[in-house]
């Protein structure tokens, strides 16, 4: 990895792009805390950016996170233009348009690294802890969310646990697992070492994303 | 809003608005934001980088293509009843992967392998019906694949098409060119307030 601070505006690559599923992670979590140190470097995303991915996209990471506002991964993350793929669905529920669009991202542009992001507070999470405790589903496509919600609400209750994020945590990890359960491109992948998924939650007070939990090789990785 | 933010970011003089502590210290009590965004999931189109745009500002949906399936509506659908966005944005852009994907098939007639087949499926209409109003240019395909999102998400959701009937909900095609970072009104359903230009 590269030590050398780049200026913000400057149209030089943020890093050297890294290449293994812990080398991303570092420079994630790097972002992240110059995002809650309130030190943010806008890196890559200036016109010379902008022209130098006309030609084509190489981003270090996806992502997969909620739709919620306030979890925009390349702010809270302090990435740029062309850095992030990203997948946002409320409470990242997984339906076969996210199966597609992440097995883009591994299969079509070699990521080595998917990051799950939830977050504290979620109110996707929250409608389908109602719909548990209420036996009331609500109507419309709605219902197709907290339906893929419902068994992280189950194996959390089972435990005692029953806050939004005791159950967020839950749904955060069983996403990382259900992706590769789901995606053979995933596994396959994850088998020979060149991806791993990140579980994180990100709490809106603090600013920071913390690992809940990850499948595959993420060697000794801090966070 | 959203085009004034693409202003600043098409100039290089973004404002960055909403990215700091005190933002995040006022969302903890809820998020309220002004817009939803469909976008595609490519890493050089972020909704809140292009349109210069910070925390708590866009409620976001993306997925390869702005492919439309059952979580992406479900999602729009609490962006809409629950949040009240007034605007509902569907960011299409140039050269991006998911059209060319199914252009790839369309004319080859090959799906592709696994999952990603749901998403060529999903956008083999939008392709079928640019080709059959003779457009080649793939930004024009782009456009109607846009066009055609914004249509798809008025029939296929009551909750958009109702709130859109009621006038509480405009939803806007857009699409973005990657070299120049500039945001095309492609077209509209319901009431934007601006005149149709023929």
């Amino acid at each position: 990895m590269t030590t050398r601070a780049p200026q913000p505006g400057s149209d030089t690559p943020q890093e050297a792009t890294p290449a293994t599923p812990a080398q991303v992670w570092a420079r994630l979590m790097a972002g992240n805390e110059r995002f809650i140190g309130d030190s943010p470097l806008h890196p890559n995303q200036d016109a010379a950016r902008r022209h130098d991915l006309a030609a084509g996209q190489r981003p270090v990471a996806a992502f997969f996170g909620c739709s919620d506002s306030r979890v925009a991964a390349e702010v809270i993350f302090d990435q740029g233009l062309g850095d992030l793929f990203v997948v946002r669905t409320a409470g990242h529920v997984v339906g076969p348009t996210e199966l597609g669009s992440l097995e883009f991202a591994v299969g079509k542009l070699d990521v080595p690294l998917i990051v799950v992001l939830g977050h504290d507070s979620c109110g996707a999470i929250g409608a389908a802890k109602a719909a548990y405790t209420d036996g009331l589903m609500p109507s419309g496509f709605l219902r197709d969310l907290v339906e893929r919600i419902t068994a992280s609400v189950v194996a959390a209750d089972r435990r005692g646990e029953s806050s939004v994020d005791e159950i967020e945590r839950e749904h955060v990890r069983q996403t990382i697992h259900l992706l590769g359960e789901r995606s053979r491109t995933i596994a396959e992948r994850i088998e020979d070492g060149r991806l791993a998924i990140v579980g994180c939650t990100y709490a809106l007070a603090e600013g920071r994303a913390s690992r809940v939990g990850h499948v595959g090789d993420l060697g000794t990785a801090p966070g | 809003m959203l085009l004034d933010g693409n202003a600043r970011f098409r100039a290089s003089t973004p404002h960055y608005p909403h990215h700091n502590t005190s933002r995040r210290e006022l969302l903890c009590g809820g998020q309220e934001p002004f817009a939803a965004i469909f976008g595609c999931s490519d890493s050089r189109v972020p909704p809140e980088l292009i349109f210069d745009r910070g925390l708590g500002d866009l409620f976001v949906i993306r997925t390869a293509g702005h492919a439309v399936g059952p979580t992406p509506l479900g999602t729009i659908e609490y962006g809409v009843a629950h949040l009240h966005t007034s605007i509902l944005a569907v960011v299409g852009h140039e050269a991006c992967g998911a059209v060319g994907a199914t252009i790839a098939t369309h004319d080859s007639g090959e799906r592709p392998p696994g999952h990603i087949a749901e998403l060529t499926d999903r956008l083999a209409s939008s392709i079928s019906s640019a080709r059959d109003q003779g457009h080649t240019d793939t930004m024009a395909i782009v456009n109607e694949h846009v066009r055609c999102t914004i249509r798809q998400l008025c029939m296929e959701s009551d909750v958009v098409g109702n709130a859109v009937e009621a006038g509480d909900l405009a939803v806007v095609g857009l699409s973005y060119t990657l070299n120049e970072g500039a945001i095309e009104l492609v077209d509209w359903i319901g009431e934007l307030g601006i005149p149709r230009v023929a």
